[in-house]
């Protein structure tokens, strides 16, 4: 079935299942249209009037901001205080593809952070990174399911560093835009404005706000003294207009992580699949080469029953391309033929955390098929896109460990319990 | 529609289809309010049972407030940004959203959605409506099954192409994502939709 095929298809199920539309629904149509007639602009003397009146109640009042000057280097100095805090904890909302949530997240220096959403006040999502033996935690309430994934070691050069992540309260805006352009995708310029505002009640504060094209933008205020983020939106073009996505309304920095966050004991009913892949693999070195963009390593090789491998591989850019952007989600292709002359094939299905990639290579026959291969040669592709599309690096006749009983290696790591 | 070189360079989209109509909407013209319904009401309403997982009741109402949305703040329309369809079909997805968000709806087909044939007596144009209610219904369930199997925004964007045959771009306004996002949605919805939609195939 091609793909306009599947259009057609689809579109005969949609017309199928249309429901029919109830008598009289063009003339409460009209009446809805009629009720709401286009909004016409009013008199502008008039409208003058009543916007300097509210604008001059408010601020006596002390809710409308005055500009105060410019506040040229407001972002640079948020980032340093982010950079120096150890700890923070903060509380905002979110808008989401799976509904509306507030959140309340913890963050410390040595890379832990617990972000909860909730609904009604009931925790309905949980992630938990970092901490001791790193891992992640992902706790999905609706669908009574948690996911526990051990992490495999950073090193410099990999994205996700266990550095305190309030660096990333608006640096990620600017990593995502960054990273748009590097696909090739018209996101148009990245605009920053930073001016100070004066009020009443709140004194001074500086506000930085930073646009890409017509695709999103978002809007900090920053404490003047303190270079402490205060609040922070992130609105994003909906077609209609722009639509706020994401609230940071509470912000406390320096605050002690309460024990009890620090790990997530599952409600009864719920399963947990915990992963431990990385472990005892991804610390280890088998050989490492690089390209002009990369160094890949082959950190680790499992053999299943019928011969076919596992492989556990990390990628990082050069140390001239470090801090460039790069689509982390693209794969790493990998080539292998052993020594029996049997070519193996990379299956679509694979794990990555960090850069780091868990591949399966299906052996295909060989002229002898009673041959037991001991060597492989690997040619693997780091980054099959841009200037890096070429480039690959082969590791020869690397020895292959002995053959485990199990099948699915990978659900092999996996352990399902239920609370 | 077609494209024009804007005076700094950007591309612009000239809605040449529409512009009657949206002057007409301008003015406050009942015959354009009219035309709005003809031209527009069932797509609307096909699109929201959709994305409603089939509740006709509550696509109506969506199908409703959508177009008393359109003719109240036609004044933002701006025909350089968007085509009047993509306008539209923005206000439409964000009025199923807001009644997701009430209702919290799953991607199953509601009880509401469910006809009740006992109910179905009369048979106007002679078919059967009780065959029809049955067609419906298993239609409906295809829809949910394809749901099931992608994301909200795979979803949404299978369908703005099957409804209404939008243009990547136009998508793109609709949902706010880049127009080669939207092909490589597009691409993954259809491929995943594929398998389920091959079984009824068969």
């Amino acid at each position: 079935m091609n793909a306009d095929r599947v259009d057609e298809k689809f579109a005969e199920v949609l017309e199928k299942a249309q429901p029919p539309l109830g008598g009289g629904w063009q003339e409460r149509a009209l009446k809805a249209m009629a009720a709401s007639a286009p909004r016409r602009a009013r008199s502008r003397v008039r409208l003058v009037a009543v916007a300097v009146g509210v604008l001059a109640a408010l601020s006596g009042l002390g809710f409308v901001p005055f500009p105060a000057g410019s506040a040229k280097g407001a972002w640079n100095r948020a980032l340093a205080a982010a950079a120096q805090a150890t700890t923070v904890y903060m509380r905002g909302r979110e808008w989401t593809d799976r509904g509306e949530f507030d959140f309340q997240e913890w963050l410390s220096e040595d890379g832990f952070c617990r972000h909860e959403r909730l609904q009604g006040g009931s925790i309905k999502e949980v992630t938990i990174r970092g901490g001791e033996g790193e891992r992640r935690v992902r706790y999905d309430a609706e669908r009574g399911r948690a996911t526990d994934v051990d992490m495999p070691p950073w090193r410099p050069g990999l994205p996700d560093p266990p550095v305190l992540p309030t660096k990333d309260l608006m640096l990620g805006l600017f990593k995502s835009f960054q990273f748009f352009k590097a696909e090739g995708f018209p996101v148009g310029d990245v605009k920053m404005a930073e001016r100070r505002e004066w009020t009443l009640w709140s004194g001074a504060r500086d506000v930085v706000e930073v646009q890409a094209g017509d695709l999103a933008r978002a809007r900090a205020e920053i404490e003047p003294d303190s270079g402490h983020i205060l609040s922070l939106e992130r609105f994003r073009n909906e077609g209609w207009g722009w639509a706020l996505t994401y609230r940071l309304d509470y912000i406390e920095w320096g605050v002690e992580i309460p024990e009890n966050v620090k790990d997530f004991d599952p409600p009864p009913g719920t399963t947990v699949t915990r992963v431990r892949w990385w472990t005892g693999r991804a610390d280890k070195v088998i050989a490492t080469a690089t390209t002009a963009d990369w160094e890949v390593t082959l950190h680790a090789i499992d053999v299943n029953r019928r011969g076919d491998l596992y492989l556990t591989l990390s990628r990082m850019p050069s140390a001239e391309k470090r801090g460039s952007w790069y689509n982390g989600g693209l794969a790493i292709k990998v080539d292998a033929v052993d020594d029996s002359g049997a070519v193996y094939k990379q299956q679509n299905g694979y794990g990555c955390a960090r850069d780091y990639w868990s591949t399966i290579l299906e052996r295909g026959a060989s002229s002898n098929p009673d041959a037991i291969p001991r060597r492989v040669t690997f040619t693997m592709y780091p980054y099959r896109r841009g200037l890096s599309k070429d480039q690959s690096v082969t590791f020869r006749d690397v020895r292959l460990p002995a053959r485990q009983s199990g099948d699915d290696l990978g659900r092999e790591a996996r352990e399902v319990v239920q609370y | 529609m077609s494209e024009v070189e804007g005076a700094e360079g950007r591309v612009c989209v000239a809605d040449d289809d529409h512009a009657g109509l949206v002057d007409g909407l301008r003015k406050g013209d009942a015959a354009a309010c009219a035309a709005l319904c003809e031209q527009f009401g069932r797509r609307i309403h096909r699109l929201a049972a959709a994305w409603l997982s089939g509740d006709g009741q509550l696509a109506e109402d969506v199908m409703v407030q959508t177009l008393a949305d359109a003719a109240r703040n036609i004044a933002h329309f701006n025909a350089k940004k968007a085509t009047f369809a993509a306008w539209l079909h923005g206000i439409a997805r964000r009025q199923v959203r807001l009644e997701l968000r009430k209702q919290r709806r799953l991607k199953a087909v509601p009880p509401a959605a469910q006809v009740p044939i006992d109910s179905v007596a009369g048979v106007p144009d002679g078919r059967d409506m009780a065959e029809d209610a049955v067609e419906r219904m298993n239609a409906q369930g295809q829809v949910a099954d394809v749901a099931q199997v992608l994301s909200q925004i795979e979803f949404e964007v299978l369908i703005l192409t099957c409804v209404d045959q939008l243009s990547a771009r136009e998508i793109g306004r609709v949902v706010g994502r880049s127009e080669r996002a939207i092909h490589s949605l597009l691409h993954r919805a259809r491929q995943k939709a594929r398998g389920r939609l091959m079984s009824d195939e068969r």
